[in-house]
């Protein structure tokens, strides 16, 4: 059984066609990570799922049920799941009440609702803030306040919408870190929507793409971010490179590319194998070499020359010139070793296993 | 000076005494504006939810309307409301002219404004997506309705204080669709306004007294009850 089925969603906000899914199945236990820029339909997606909004085509079944048109039908199944909104919305009650709203709103009452209640605010670090007002709250325990007031109820389907957004760095590793934990224990089916490449491959077992209403890839999270359907998604995914290079056919359902008057073999899986292409290489996967050094098995090296070297997080951003803009992201010790400053002519390198090819 | 305190002393008196024509006249008022902010609240609740959470075409009119209309001078409605009352009128067939219903369809068409007007902005404070997020909790529309009212609590019993306010203080309308009758259609404003004409200022004091004292009363209660939860 699947926990939600649609077929053919459409969604219109006046004449705009927000959402136009052509499939989307989930499977029990499974957490998904929608994926897309603002505007793409991934909140109007996560509503049409909780019953919010209803689609003016197509088809969706919740639980193996068909969607019902009416009212009461629509409430029967939306109490089967949970959908948290990106800010806290807590009500003006006490985080306890917070916590037990839709537990009340179910009937639910007495000392199993208080039970459910404290356990899934100690689970989320508020036991001692119970009788606290929202208004003293912080960002991060209003956050957990609403991630706690949605898994106390236990749902069949959680709708998560950007559960870290407005936490600073250090929050959002924080409750991001727990909510893997509790999310592979309750084994809930979860939606979340996220920009973050880390939280989805954090938490997310399937990534799905969507970019205009559409969906442009779905799959194992890890392989949507290793293997970009096409240059689109490449870029809204955040590869940093996409170098300009020609494929052609090669033994064995291998691809030889050309690239900056370089050819090289990559495996079956490479992607697009024949025509212009573009290779997609992380930041993080170009490498510096010392000139001379002995060539690696497997490894590409193209001359560049350093033009510009700036601290961008933890490491440093490395532009490189080689006959194309190239970014790289190199570690402080890197970045002393090979003496990376702009000017410097380096050898830089990547492994065929790293790049995959899209469509140019 | 001694007119006022004489007047003071009188009211006293009078609420003290229980003095039957006194009490009939301010249970009058009380049941009279009473049942026109209730019918109001009624009516005026769910139609400011329903403008504050609603977009269709027109509403930016209805709502200029209701805003206007919360200022209607009670002279204009009185007058209004005995035109369409009076025996010849459009609804003479229903002989309410001179009778309490009158006065509470006048006091209604005052208070109704006031309440659906101050409803629909407490409503409209309130974040957007608070009613699809209590939906999203398992919340009929019904609740969702109820949990908004709770959290626009301070306005929505601002809403009622104010249209109670407007009703029980006006004299224009009480006086031109009820007619101050004894014992039928006075109440506290007109009783106040005929004793000042007769030169009882005691008497009018009194009824004053009394009548700023049971607004006092009344709108404690409702404060009591707004600031209940709120700390």
């Amino acid at each position: 059984m699947t926990v939600a089925l649609a077929e053919g969603l459409v969604v219109s906000h006046g004449r705009q066609r927000v959402l136009d899914l052509d499939r989307l199945s989930l499977a029990p236990g499974e957490t998904l990570a929608l994926l897309g820029p603002n505007g793409a339909g991934k909140s109007t997606l996560l509503k049409t799922l909780a019953l919010l909004e209803r689609p003016q085509q197509g088809r969706l079944e919740l639980f193996g049920t068909s969607v019902p048109a009416n009212e009461r039908g629509r409430l029967a199944l939306r109490r089967r799941l949970a959908m948290v909104f990106q800010d806290p919305l807590l009500t003006d009650r006490t985080v306890f009440e917070n916590v037990a709203l839709g537990l009340r709103l179910r009937g639910h009452g007495g000392a199993e609702l208080r039970r459910r209640v404290m356990h899934w605010l100690e689970r989320f670090g508020l036991g001692a803030l119970g009788s606290r007002h929202p208004r003293t709250l912080s960002g991060g325990e209003a956050r957990r306040a609403s991630l706690a007031r949605a898994f106390v109820l236990e749902p069949e389907l959680l709708l998560l919408d950007e559960p870290f957004a407005s936490l600073d760095v250090h929050g959002r590793e924080t409750l991001a870190l727990e909510l893997e934990l509790i999310l592979r224990e309750a084994r809930l089916t979860t939606v979340l929507v996220t920009h973050d490449r880390t939280e989805s491959l954090l938490l997310a077992d399937r990534a799905l793409v969507l970019l205009a209403g559409r969906r442009r890839q779905d799959g194992p999270a890890r392989s949507v971010f290793a293997a970009p359907a096409d240059a689109e998604v490449a870029r809204f995914l955040g590869v940093e490179n996409l170098l300009p290079a020609m494929a052609e056919p090669a033994q064995d359902g291998r691809v030889t590319v050309s690239l900056s008057g370089q050819r090289f073999l990559l495996g079956p899986a490479a992607g697009v194998v024949a025509g212009p292409v573009y290779l997609a290489v992380r930041a993080e996967d170009i490498h510096f070499v010392a000139p001379g050094s002995t060539t690696e098995e497997g490894r590409v090296r193209i001359p560049a020359r350093v033009t510009r070297v700036v601290p961008y997080g933890v490491p440093y951003r490395v532009e490189l010139e080689a006959g194309m803009l190239v970014v790289g992201l190199a570690a402080r010790h890197t970045v002393d070793r090979h003496g990376l400053v702009a000017g410097r002519e380096v050898i830089m390198s990547f492994d065929v296993g790293a790049v995959h090819l899209v469509a140019r | 000076m001694d007119l006022i305190t004489d007047g003071i002393r009188q009211a006293l008196r009078l609420i003290l005494s229980g003095n039957p024509q006194v009490m009939e006249i301010m249970w009058l008022s009380l049941r009279v504006s009473g049942a026109a902010t209730l019918i109001s609240v009624l009516l005026g609740v769910p139609l400011g939810a329903a403008l504050a959470a609603r977009r269709f075409p027109g509403r930016q009119v209805v709502l200029g309307l209701i805003h206007a209309g919360m200022g209607l001078p009670p002279v204009a409605v009185g007058l209004f409301v005995s035109l369409m009352l009076w025996r010849s009128g459009p609804l003479g067939f229903l002989e309410l002219i001179y009778s309490p219903s009158a006065i509470i369809i006048a006091q209604v068409i005052i208070a109704l404004p006031v309440v659906t007007g101050l409803t629909a902005a407490g409503i409209q404070q309130l974040d957007p997506r608070l009613p699809l997020q209590l939906k999203g909790l398992g919340a009929s529309r019904w609740q969702a309705f109820l949990l908004l009212l709770g959290e626009a609590r301070l306005s929505v019993v601002a809403a009622v204080m104010a249209g109670f306010g407007a009703v029980i203080s006006e004299v224009g309308a009480s006086m031109m669709v009820g007619g101050n009758i004894l014992h039928h259609t006075r109440v506290l404003t007109t009783a106040t306004v005929l004793e000042t004409g007769k030169g009882n200022f005691d008497v009018a004091i009194a009824l004053s007294v009394i009548l700023v004292g049971l607004t006092f009363l009344i709108a404690m209660l409702l404060t009591l009850l707004q600031q209940e939860r709120s700390g």
